[in-house]
């Protein structure tokens, strides 16, 4: 069992170096072999460390700019959550086959990871304001499809 | 039972009252003062009276809408809630613009709470699975139909 503020310290260096300096080895070595991904970003992606690897990727990849704030941590050793502010341009598309809008985005979302003993990332799960994203880059769709 | 066991009990027994549909206890859990942060919900005021109409809004639309406490944990005064919600569009939800279509409807949402000295509910931050609700009852379109 780690200490609330170890599982903290773990957090923040993987906001600042996955998403905000780009080091997707980072993830690659904190992310435990048998990761198990809850929350794909899309249907059909399945849910390994490969799900989760691809996911990061995806993310990163939708806009050049993007910065990540954390808001809030909560955490009892074996679980944080990580409440954090997702801001950016959507310079490479919200969606796979969605064309950039140009547009800026900025939404908040809750994710909780869970650590193992040896400080590692075994499992998350985690839901973004995607609706909020949408409207703010004029992606909503018309009521009734 | 530490502050922090107490409050994940209150979350526990709050997702029950609203799932017995048996509002009695509710101040006894949640102020009345209630700030709720929910991207994309309605604007009704969070006092108990407002919790109770959401939830039976919801009821209205699912009648056997059930909910499920997947994960909690906590630290200090917050609390940590991972929450499964199923249930079937029999009844309509004119709030969304859509009529009854049995469709079935199966998300999550993630909530984290802050809980005063008594315990009681004080504040919520909740991030909501909205478009995979919206996709199920047909309502918006799936990734890459867009």
């Amino acid at each position: 069992m780690r200490t609330p503020e170890e599982a903290k310290e773990l957090s923040r260096r993987f906001i600042e170096e996955v998403f905000n300096q780009r080091n997707l080895k980072h993830a690659e070595e904190v992310l435990a072999e048998d990761f198990v991904e809850h929350s794909p970003p899309f249907p059909g992606m399945g849910n390994d460390k490969a799900a989760a690897m691809e996911g990061f990727r995806l993310f990163l990849d939708s806009s050049d700019d993007l910065h990540v704030e954390i808001v809030d941590l909560i955490s009892d050793g074996g679980r944080i959550a990580i409440y954090g502010r997702y801001a950016g341009t959507d310079t490479g598309g919200f969606a796979p086959g969605v064309p950039p809008t140009g547009k800026r985005f900025d939404i908040e979302g809750i994710d909780v990871a869970v650590l193992s003993d040896d400080g590692r990332f075994v499992e998350h799960y985690g839901i973004a304001d995607v609706m909020t994203a949408m409207g703010q880059l004029g992606l909503m769709p018309a009521p009734g499809g | 039972m530490s502050d922090v066991e107490r409050n994940i009990d209150v979350v526990r027994r709050l997702e029950d009252l609203y799932n017995r549909r048996d509002y009695a206890q509710i101040g006894d859990l949640v102020r009345d003062d209630l700030i709720a942060h929910t991207p994309s919900s309605d604007q009704r005021p969070q006092d108990n009276e407002g919790l109770i109409a959401n939830n039976e809004g919801a009821y209205a639309g699912f009648p056997d809408k059930r909910t499920e406490v997947l994960d909690t944990f906590g630290e200090g005064d917050r609390v940590v809630a991972r929450i499964r919600e199923v249930g079937t569009n029999t009844g309509g939800l004119p709030w969304l613009g859509i009529p009854a279509n049995d469709a079935k409807v199966d998300f999550e949402w993630v909530q984290i709470s802050r809980h005063d000295d008594d315990g009681k509910v004080a504040e919520t931050w909740t991030q909501m699975e909205t478009p995979k609700l919206m996709m199920q009852l047909g309502a918006m379109p799936a990734p890459g139909g867009m």
